[in-house]
């Protein structure tokens, strides 16, 4: 586990990881991972299906190690995610993010990311989809698909932790102008350049601001966008 | 000395004339009413709550003169529970303190939780479940009392 790491605590079931943390006085850098989650959940409260073969956890770390905006170091949290697992031999690499926080492969999400902002730390929790496989009569609103289906073999959970914190960590620490950049976040974000519905608003997404908020055009204006769901109007 | 049963008879003729002075001057016996005009408002009571200071019962949205905002320090999505099936926050009623959390704040999937910074009961929450809310955004009115 990474130096940095103080507590690290393994549950072989949780409600779910953010919860575990939330009601916890666990330090900062304290990670709670779980086999199985009972109640994990999306934003807008939507239900997060955690299986076993996924891999969930939540990283609590001080607010004060970074003078990125928030929003930006949780993207950052994805593209360390996105980049770690382009690196995986025999593992397609056709992985993008969907603003604010999915994680696809091939279009189907792969994974997501929820953080909560307290006063002097953020929870920020990762489900992952490794080794799990879906009810195929389960309505989804984005199709999901797991690195097992994707690559065709198993994967190391603890393996992809660790490699994931090795990532970022350092970048939170000590890189984060650089890493969390918004230009880089905008290479890989599959958003961009797409006619896409918001609040039930229908636009081109065309960048990302300061804070990480989607800036969209609407009918020859500028709107800014710091929270909703993202529809595609084609598919990803 | 004015008679006791007089006195009975004046003070029902204030309460049915709906006079809002009484006085009398014994030995000569002067008696002096007074009664409000209709619209007139009637002074306040010393105990009369400082929420209807101003002798006006308050409109809806408005909130009383002592009365704190709690605002969104943030543009994003209002959530008055940490979770859909929790319990709020909190409610009208409800003392807080300067760390009291009193909702979430969603921006970017990133969940904000808003501390009171101040002292004293719950009045009014100005914002529902899930509504988009901009910067500044009145989310709370606070009695500080």
């Amino acid at each position: 586990m990474h130096p940095e790491i103080k507590t690290h605590l393994y549950l072989p079931e949780s409600i779910s990881t953010q919860e575990y943390l939330r009601q916890s006085s666990l330090p900062p850098w304290s990670i709670v991972r779980a086999s199985i989650q009972t109640g994990g959940r999306g934003r807008n409260g939507r239900r997060w299906d955690s299986p076993p073969g996924g891999l969930y956890y939540s990283l609590r770390y001080p607010t004060e190690v970074s003078s990125q905006p928030p929003a930006l170091q949780i993207m950052g949290g994805a593209l360390c995610w996105l980049e770690l697992l382009q690196e995986l031999p025999e593992t397609p690499k056709d992985f993008s993010l969907k603003w604010p926080n999915d994680l696809l492969c091939r279009g189907k999400k792969i994974g997501g990311v929820l953080a909560e902002q307290h006063a002097d730390v953020i929870d920020v929790g990762f489900g992952i989809n490794v080794n799990n496989f879906f009810d195929e009569l389960a309505n989804y609103r984005l199709p999901p698909i797991s690195l097992s289906e994707a690559g065709g073999r198993r994967y190391n959970l603890d393996d992809l932790l660790a490699r994931w914190l090795e990532k970022f960590i350092p970048a939170l620490c000590r890189d984060a102008g650089s890493f969390f950049s918004r230009r880089r976040i905008q290479d890989k974000l599959i958003t961009l350049g797409r006619e896409v519905v918001v609040n039930g608003k229908r636009g081109k997404a065309v960048g990302i601001g300061e804070q990480g908020e989607l800036i969209m055009e609407m009918d020859g204006k500028v709107e800014l966008i710091f929270a909703g769901d993202v529809e595609e109007v084609q598919q990803y | 000395m004015i008679p006791w049963q007089t006195l009975q008879e004046i003070a029902q003729l204030k309460e049915e004339a709906a006079l809002t002075e009484l006085g009398w001057t014994d030995e000569e016996f002067e008696v002096k009413l007074s009664s409000t005009p209709p619209g007139a408002v009637a002074p306040a009571a010393e105990s009369a709550p400082q929420a209807v200071r101003g002798a006006k019962p308050r409109a809806q949205g408005a909130p009383a003169e002592n009365w704190v905002a709690i605002e969104a320090p943030m543009v994003g999505t209002f959530y008055e529970a940490p979770a859909p099936d929790a319990e709020p926050f909190v409610q009208p009623g409800d003392k807080v303190s300067y760390s009291t959390t009193v909702c979430i704040i969603e921006a970017m999937k990133l969940m904000n939780e808003i501390e009171a910074e101040c002292k004293g009961t719950i009045k009014e929450v100005c914002k529902t479940d899930a509504e988009p809310v901009s910067k500044d955004d009145t989310l709370f009115y606070v009695d500080p009392a």
